[in-house]
């Protein structure tokens, strides 16, 4: 009988195909996952399933010393799978500042505010984005904020800087709005839509959170979030908080924004709060407690990655931090701030 | 049966393969197996032989070979040990590689199991979709069309 199920040695074996999915697959990266989705249809359907989500991040390391620009990551639940590409660009020595990434394009301004669209991925670039022309109030330090967004429904990317003045307090209330579309390679001014004065963005928060078509910041002085509308440019502000939700405000703690399963979120220390967009209310998500750990950014799926020492993971808010924390992908060099990215073939220079 | 080993001194196994070849082994080396554990478990007398159905002789003294090793923690450190393992699945022709993952997956042996899927996985991250369709016999079931669906999904897993 068991000489029945003997098989020469010299022929190759047929693997079942639950050893190809359960134990093979998984350890691919995510370049050839994507392009064994064409294999056949039971590929496809077993790639596309949940249990093979990766996440992508594209973390900066700033332009000083040996380290990349960029690098993507890419992680599964369990922990680390693979760099994928690191990539560089040279700023000529110019300190950059990173607005953030969409379909795969990531956004970066230098000092004086002049703006780069690249994709990492491909390695194109495309010539520097200058700050307008006849623009006296656009000086470098009287740039409030930037940001970088996408507007699926004209397929077009925009860049938007918020100047201020001056106030007493030495900071800086908005005054201003510029906007640039990269479909029309050309700056416009919003001031004539601008209706909420006075507002000083937080310094902490320079980049603003894109969320469905419009752009967040938080506004300290007045416990608002302003919202910058990118397809019409309207601009509008609302209370972050209700009476009753104050005591989650810590006064020693930043208030952050972050783009969570499609909503618009914010944190304070532990806390996270969600916004209802159809009745405007906000509702408690969770606690965090990540104490120890740096909280880096949320991926698509809500989970956030975290750095620990010198390692990354990816954590569910849903479970206990420390409970899943198991080590992680080691990463060397420093990290200014990373972003969920998907790696894509978008090109920079639009048609 | 009363064991009478002391702590240096392992009982003996025999596993029989698929083809009727015979290995002693001690066991504590045998025991890497999650399957040939559970099987001792049901034997009423340990000198029997345990027949190991569906692995070869070839195949069953190269997974004797894997265990053998991984039985001493002590004696080597971990970067050898990770050495060694990169030297033992680098030696395998493809055939004797997925009789190894088969036998490693039927034995429910942990360590060799990662050891060889990850050797696979490498040896095929490469590959077009035709060759792993070649590589697998895994039969095309997309039109023309959807097929190429998928390909202008994600362009750039197709670059090199």
């Amino acid at each position: 009988m068991e000489r029945e199920t003997q098989k020469p040695d010299s022929q190759t074996p047929t693997l079942p195909d639950d050893l190809i999915f359960e134990h093979i697959l998984p350890e691919l990266p995510l370049k050839s996952l994507t392009r064994f989705k064409s294999v056949s249809k039971l590929w496809l359907s077993t790639i596309s399933s949940p249990k093979f989500t990766k996440s992508q991040f594209l973390l900066f390391s700033g332009n000083h010393g040996p380290h990349p620009l960029f690098t993507s990551v890419t992680l599964d639940q369990h922990g680390g799978v693979d760099q994928i590409l690191k990539f560089n660009y040279n700023c000529n020595g110019k300190r950059i500042h990173v607005l953030g990434s969409c379909n795969g394009l990531v956004c970066f301004c230098d000092e004086y505010f002049n703006f780069y669209i690249c994709n990492p991925f491909t390695e194109n670039c495309n010539d520097v984005i200058n700050r307008p022309e006849n623009a006296p109030d656009f000086t470098p330090n009287k740039v409030i904020s930037a940001g970088f967004g996408y507007v699926s429904s004209i397929d077009d990317y925009k860049i938007v800087c918020l100047i201020g003045k001056s106030t007493r307090y030495f900071s800086l209330a908005l005054s201003n709005v510029y906007i640039f579309s990269l479909s029309n390679w050309k700056w416009e001014r919003a001031l004539s839509r601008l209706n909420v004065h006075g507002i000083e963005i937080d310094p902490v928060d320079r980049v603003p959170v894109l969320v469905n078509d419009a752009l967040y910041w938080y506004a300290s002085n007045i416990n608002h979030i302003v919202e910058m509308n990118l397809i019409n440019a309207e601009i509008r502000s609302f209370p972050l908080t209700t009476a009753d939700m104050l005591n989650s405000l810590r006064p020693d703690k930043w208030v952050r924004l972050y783009w969570i399963k499609g909503r618009l979120c914010w944190r304070c220390g532990r806390e996270v709060w969600s916004l209802n967009k159809d009745d405007m209310s906000w509702m408690k998500m969770y606690d965090l407690n990540f104490t120890g750990m740096r909280l880096l950014c949320v991926s698509e799926a809500g989970k956030w990655l975290v750095l620990n020492h010198k390692f990354l993971a990816l954590l569910d808010s849903s479970k206990s931090f420390y409970r899943q924390y198991q080590g992680g992908t080691s990463f060397d060099g420093p990290i200014f701030s990373a972003w969920d990215y998907k790696m894509t073939s978008v090109s920079p220079f639009l048609e | 049966m009363a064991s009478t080993s002391t702590s240096t001194l392992s009982r003996k196994l025999i596993l029989k393969s698929s083809d009727g070849e015979k290995f002693e082994v001690d066991e504590n080396v045998a025991m890497q197996s999650q399957t040939i554990k559970h099987m001792i478990e049901d034997l009423d007398d340990i000198n029997s032989p345990i027949p190991v159905s569906i692995v070869t002789g070839t195949i069953l003294s190269k997974v004797i070979e894997y265990c053998k090793k991984h039985a001493t923690e002590d004696s080597d450190s971990d970067e050898q040990l990770k050495q060694w393992d990169k030297e033992y699945a680098n030696n395998m022709d493809l055939n004797t590689l997925y009789y190894l993952l088969l036998a490693a997956n039927y034995m429910e042996i942990k360590g060799l199991l990662e050891l060889i899927t990850q050797c696979v996985a490498d040896m095929i991250k490469g590959k077009s979709p035709e060759e792993i369709r070649a590589h697998f016999n895994i039969k095309n079931d997309f039109t023309p069309q959807e097929e190429a669906n998928i390909r202008n999904e994600n362009p750039w897993a197709f670059e090199n």
